[in-house]
């Protein structure tokens, strides 16, 4: 449920029993700790004319009167019924301190309110990362972060260490991008490992070697401070230990693929077991359920532990009849590996003429 | 007599042609009114009558704006502000070092100027990481003379848009560490019916230049640009014009263009087909290490002038008949201890000055950075410059 948490009211300044209530500053989550400023307006001003909001109540980044030049914070004023709301542009700042400006009786009054760093809205957590297995191939190309609240971007490399099986900190093991790779959220963030340093034939590989070895342990730390886009920082350090296997230089292979058929007249998903684990992004977006007539079927799609499962559970039950399991090429494993493409392939393959076709299908029978 | 009379009156038709409610009626009239779904105001260039255009690299598109915003200043007088980005601060819920300046562009019929401004961490700017590589611009604020500063929401504005045809994709790193996509588009101009859009695409020689028929009807074509890089000692295709202007020298028109470690290079416009691969001649070199940002041209009485500004130089003025004099571009690479050659310039005693725009036929307006660290908004006259 929506919960709202007051973060300071008035009290500084002490009301007379016939004084309006002073305006007061909300943040929630779920707002995605923007904050907004709440005002029940007193008996002189309500209702209040449209457009009359910044006349009777704004909010600084300064107290007002030390630069008088500085304009009012921008945002957008609504009213419900008697009550006040000014939501600003971009969120509030944590420890930051905003000034509220508001003219509640004959003269402007201001109170300072300090966006807590911590106290009253919660910090960031790493909810997963992908691959959650403990085990990745030597090459292995990309993983995901995934946070529970909206983060503030450019902070990777920064936040976000690498080290060996003997302490040792790798260096530059990921490529380093001022645009990082975030979902329109802003939660999850793709990391790629520095893809120059896998392929076998570029320079930095030669120069530098592959960022993972075969057969080792390493620590992946993201560390605490990560801020999010309200400045709460990341509280502890997250840490993921895997070990590393072999390269994987096999693209995956449909046909290998266990399909396991559920009963016509069930909502039994459908099931398919892989022989290595898969890139969990590509995964939701990459598979989907067609009928015999080529029509798209609705359903929902889970991923499996350890990204080495899927499955779709359907909206309507199952008919019995045939069914296209249709596959994107872009599917790919750990490695980068798609289906018709190995990541490290030699230029010359890579650029081949021979045009792959845009999806695999896997045929099943459902009786 | 007569065919005076013609002329006279073509001359004064041209003039009113730039400002007239027949022609705002003409080229705004396939405008909607709704939300702009501008990705990422990478670029901003004013066109005639107050219509805005934004280049969005993160869409791959450009948009029309009618910001209905046509009236004459009062009078045309010169502005200053001093701290912009403390301002820009105060209005973001901020501190100074949270806010970066995308572009600049001053709209020349109201004297507004509009800034493309994102709410970033300007830390991260380094000496070859421009706003853009930083963050997606996703503020559009408008000053008036009076120096109040307010949001233009796009959320329902009367516009048109068209896509750049085949823009380079995202997810490659170019020799900065920045995404290509930024690159997209890096430059907008605007010259009699015509946008022009400098950038990156997708093709083999990635360094383009589309053209655009304003109103957006035709389908745009593409022209990709090689340039001799004398600092480099060598013909590049890669590497995208950073800033261009059209510019009409003995009746033709070229547009002249610049890139980083500054070539300054022109083409003529009659060149510029679709699909082909056009060689620009290159006029001189300012200097390596260093970015082109703005180029204007304006007037000292009745003669023309080039300006450019720079990341990591002073601004930079071009005498337009300094051009007409090269006859043959530069093939040759630079020597040892050389620097700047080719085309005569003037470095102007003006520094920090990133953006740059004509405030009004007297006067330019500059975003400079202070010896105290401030980042103001400065006007100077035509003929101190």
């Amino acid at each position: 449920m929506f919960t709202v948490l007051v973060v300071l009211s008035g009290g500084l300044f002490p009301l007379a029993a016939q004084s309006p209530t002073a305006p007061e500053l909300v943040v929630s989550k779920q707002d995605d700790q923007f904050g907004t400023v709440r005002w029940v307006l007193p008996v002189r001003h309500a209702p209040l004319a449209e457009d009359a909001g910044p006349a009777v109540l704004r909010v600084y980044t300064q107290a007002p009167g030390q630069s008088l030049d500085l304009p009012a914070v921008m945002g957008r004023y609504s009213q419900n019924r008697d009550t006040l709301f000014f939501r600003p542009r971009f969120p509030f700042l944590a420890g930051r301190t905003y000034y509220i400006w508001y003219v509640g009786n004959e003269t402007a009054q201001v109170i300072p309110v300090l966006i807590p760093q911590s106290q009253l809205v919660a910090p960031p957590t790493v909810t997963a990362i992908y691959p959650s297995a403990d085990l990745w191939p030597a090459n292995q190309l990309k993983f995901y972060i995934h946070f529970d609240q909206r983060m503030r971007a450019g902070y990777l490399t920064d936040y976000l260490q690498l080290f060996d099986d003997e302490g040792t900190e790798v260096i530059a093991p990921f490529l380093d991008m001022a645009q990082e790779l975030w979902d329109p959220e802003q939660q999850r963030l793709t990391v790629w490992f520095d893809p120059g340093r896998i392929k076998s034939l570029l320079i930095p590989n030669r120069e530098m070697g592959p960022p993972l070895r075969p057969r080792r342990t390493y620590r992946l730390v993201i560390r605490k401070g990560w801020p999010a886009a309200g400045g709460i920082p990341l509280a502890e350090d997250q840490i993921k230990v895997f070990r590393t296997g072999s390269k994987d230089s096999q693209k995956p292979d449909p046909a290998t693929w266990d399909i396991l058929c559920p009963a016509a007249g069930s909502k039994t998903p459908l099931r398919i077991h892989f022989p290595e684990a898969m890139d969990r992004a590509l995964l939701q977006s990459g598979l989907a359920v067609f009928d015999d007539q080529g029509n798209l079927l609705e359903g929902e799609i889970r991923v499996g532990p350890e990204e080495k499962s899927w499955s779709w559970h359907p909206d309507q039950t199952w008919q019995s009849g045939t069914y296209r399991l249709r596959i994107s090429t872009d599917v790919e494993d750990l490695a980068g590996n798609n289906l018709v493409r190995l990541f490290d392939a030699p230029a010359e393959t890579e650029t081949g003429n021979q045009a792959a076709p845009p999806y695999f299908e896997r045929v099943f029978t459902v009786r | 007599m007569k065919r005076q009379l013609l002329s006279f009156c073509l001359v004064v038709a041209c003039l009113w042609s730039y400002a007239s409610p027949e022609n705002y009626e003409r080229l705004t009239k396939d405008f909607v009114r709704g939300q702009a779904a501008v990705q990422s105001m990478s670029v901003l260039t004013f066109g005639p009558e107050g219509i805005l255009f934004i280049g969005d690299s993160k869409a791959g598109k450009v948009f029309a704006l009618d910001l209905e915003d046509r009236e004459a200043p009062a009078e045309r007088k010169p502005f200053s502000m001093e701290d912009v980005e403390g301002k820009l601060a105060a209005l973001l819920g901020t501190d100074p070092r949270g806010v970066v300046i995308h572009d600049l562009a001053v709209n020349p019929l109201s004297q507004h100027i509009y800034l493309a401004v994102s709410r970033s961490d300007a830390k991260a700017l380094g000496f070859w990481k421009t706003p853009n590589d930083l963050a997606y611009a996703g503020i559009l604020l408008r000053i008036d003379p009076e120096g109040n500063i307010s949001e233009v929401s796009l959320d329902n504005i009367r516009h048109s848009m068209a896509d750049v045809p085949s823009v380079v994709k995202g997810g490659e790193q170019n020799w900065r560490k920045s995404d290509n996509r930024t690159e997209a588009i890096t430059d907008i101009a605007y010259h009699d019916g015509k946008l022009f859009v400098t950038g990156l695409s997708n093709e083999e020689f990635a360094s383009a230049l589309r053209v655009l028929n304003f109103p957006f009807k035709k389908k745009a074509t593409t022209t990709t640009i090689e340039v001799f890089h004398v600092a480099h000692g060598k013909s590049e295709t890669e590497a995208p014009i950073r800033t261009l202007i059209p510019y009409d020298l003995n009746g033709e028109t070229y547009l002249l263009a610049t890139y980083t470690c500054t070539p300054f290079v022109s083409i003529p416009l009659s060149e510029v087909k679709d699909g082909q691969h056009v060689v620009s001649k290159t006029l001189g070199e300012f200097g390596f290490g260093n970015m082109p940002i703005d180029i204007i041209t304006y007037k000292q009485g009745d003669k023309s002038y080039i300006l450019m500004s720079n990341t990591s130089k002073a601004l930079i003025k071009i005498d337009p008949e300094d051009i007409t004099k090269i006859k043959e571009g530069l093939t040759e690479p630079l020597k040892d201890g050389e620097y700047a050659v080719g085309l005569e310039h003037s470095v102007l005693s003006r520094v920090g000055i990133t953006h740059i725009d004509n405030l009004n036929e007297e006067n330019i307006l500059t975003l400079q950075r202070m010896p105290n660290g401030d980042l103001n908004l400065n006007t100077y006259p035509n003929q101190w410059m």
